[in-house]
C-alpha cells in the first residue's frame, strides 16, 4: 500500500517532468520489468531493447496514467507485456540458449554456482518450449509478487483462463524438468 | 480431494496453501495428512517453485541502468503542471442541478405561454414589458 502510494506520487511528479522521480522509479522497478521483459522473450538483448522503451514510454507518457485504474505495476507490467509481444513479432525463434549472455548473480561458490547454472539452464530450456502465453503466465506469477488476479489483468484475461495457462504450462514443465530436488 | 486433484490446485493456485479457499485447504490438509504421494507432489512443487522463482530474477546491469536514467535527458518533454493528467474525474453535482432548475422554469414559461388563456399571455407578458406592450397589443 505505501509502496504503490509512493509509485502514485512519483507518476504524478514525472508527470510534471521531475528526472529525479523518474531515476527512482527505474531503481525501484527496472529490474522486475527487464525480468519480465527478459522471460517472454527469452532473450537478453531484446529484454534489454523492450526495458529501455517501456521506461522512454513512462517518460515521456506519464501523464496517461491514472492512479485510481489500477495498480502501477500492473500498468507497468501490461506495457511490458505488449512491447514483449510487438518485439515477438518481428523476432526470428529464440537464439540457442548457449549463445544468450547469463544474468548477473550474487557470486556463490564454484559447485554451487555450477548447480545453479545447471538448474538454470535446465528450467530456461524448457520454458523456452512452452507457448509465449504459458511462459508470461508463469513469467508473472514465479516471483509471487503478483497474485493470479493481477497477473490475469495484465495479461487481460481472466482469472479463470490465466490458472488454465498455468495449469498448462507446470504439466509441461513437470514433465521436462522431472525431479528437480 | 485426490492427490490429482491436489495436483491441479498446487498447478493453478500455488504452493501457499494458506491462501486457499478454506475448503480447498482444509481437505488439502487432511489429504497431505494421511498421503505419502500428496506430500511428494507438495514438496516437487516446492522444488520447481523455488526454480522459477531464481528463473525471474534478472538483475539489471549497470550499463543498461545508465541508459535508462539518462532517457530524461535524451526525450525532453515539456513541462506539465504538477497535477496534469492526475486529477480525479469529479462528479459534476451542481451541474445536474443547475440543468434541473433551468428544465423546471423553462417548462413553467411554456407551459403558462402555451397552454394558458390568451388574457393570461398578455398579463404574464404585460409584466415583463409593462404598459408600453400592453398599448402596442390592443391597437
Amino acid at each position: 500500500m505505501g509502496e504503490r502510494e509512493d509509485d502514485d506520487r512519483l507518476m504524478a511528479r514525472v508527470a510534471s517532468g521531475d528526472a529525479d522521480a523518474f531515476r527512482q522509479l527505474v531503481d525501484r522497478h527496472a529490474d522486475r520489468v527487464l525480468a519480465l521483459a527478459r522471460r517472454v522473450l527469452n532473450q537478453q538483448a531484446d529484454a534489454e531493447d523492450v526495458t529501455q522503451e517501456v521506461f522512454t514510454r513512462l517518460w515521456t507518457r506519464a501523464d496517461t496514467y491514472r492512479p485510481g485504474q489500477a495498480r502501477f505495476t500492473t500498468w507497468i507490467y501490461r506495457i511490458v507485456m505488449n512491447a514483449s509481444l510487438n518485439t515477438r513479432r518481428g523476432l526470428a525463434p529464440p537464439a540457442s540458449l548457449d549463445d544468450e549472455p547469463e544474468p548477473a548473480t550474487d557470486t556463490p561458490g564454484p559447485d554451487q554456482a555450477a548447480a545453479n547454472r545447471q538448474t538454470r539452464d535446465r528450467v530456461d530450456s524448457a520454458i523456452g518450449t512452452l507457448p509465449i502465453s504459458q511462459r508470461a503466465a508463469i513469467a508473472l506469477t514465479a516471483s509471487r509478487e503478483l497474485s493470479n488476479r493481477e497477473a490475469a489483468a495484465i495479461m487481460q484475461l481472466s482469472v479463470k483462463a490465466l490458472e488454465a495457462l498455468l495449469v498448462r504450462a507446470r504439466r509441461s514443465l513437470r514433465t521436462q524438468l522431472g525431479d528437480l530436488r | 480431494m485426490t492427490p490429482e486433484r491436489f495436483q491441479t490446485l498446487l498447478d493453478r493456485r500455488g504452493i501457499t496453501i494458506t491462501v486457499w479457499p478454506w475448503h480447498d485447504r482444509l481437505a488439502a490438509r487432511r489429504l497431505l495428512a494421511k498421503s505419502a504421494d500428496a506430500r511428494n507432489r507438495l514438496a516437487k512443487a516446492q522444488a520447481m517453485d523455488a526454480a522459477l522463482g531464481e528463473w525471474a530474477s534478472c538483475p539489471v546491469e549497470p550499463t543498461l541502468r545508465d541508459r535508462l536514467a539518462a532517457i530524461p535527458d535524451r526525450h525532453p518533454v515539456s513541462i506539465r503542471p504538477a497535477s496534469a493528467g492526475h486529477e480525479p474525474i469529479r462528479p459534476l453535482w451542481w451541474a445536474g442541478g443547475a440543468l434541473a432548475t433551468a428544465s423546471l422554469l423553462t417548462g413553467l414559461v411554456l407551459g403558462s405561454t402555451l397552454f394558458a388563456p390568451a388574457e393570461d399571455v398578455v398579463d404574464i407578458a404585460g409584466l415583463a414589458y409593462g404598459d408600453t406592450y400592453l398599448t402596442e397589443l390592443s391597437q
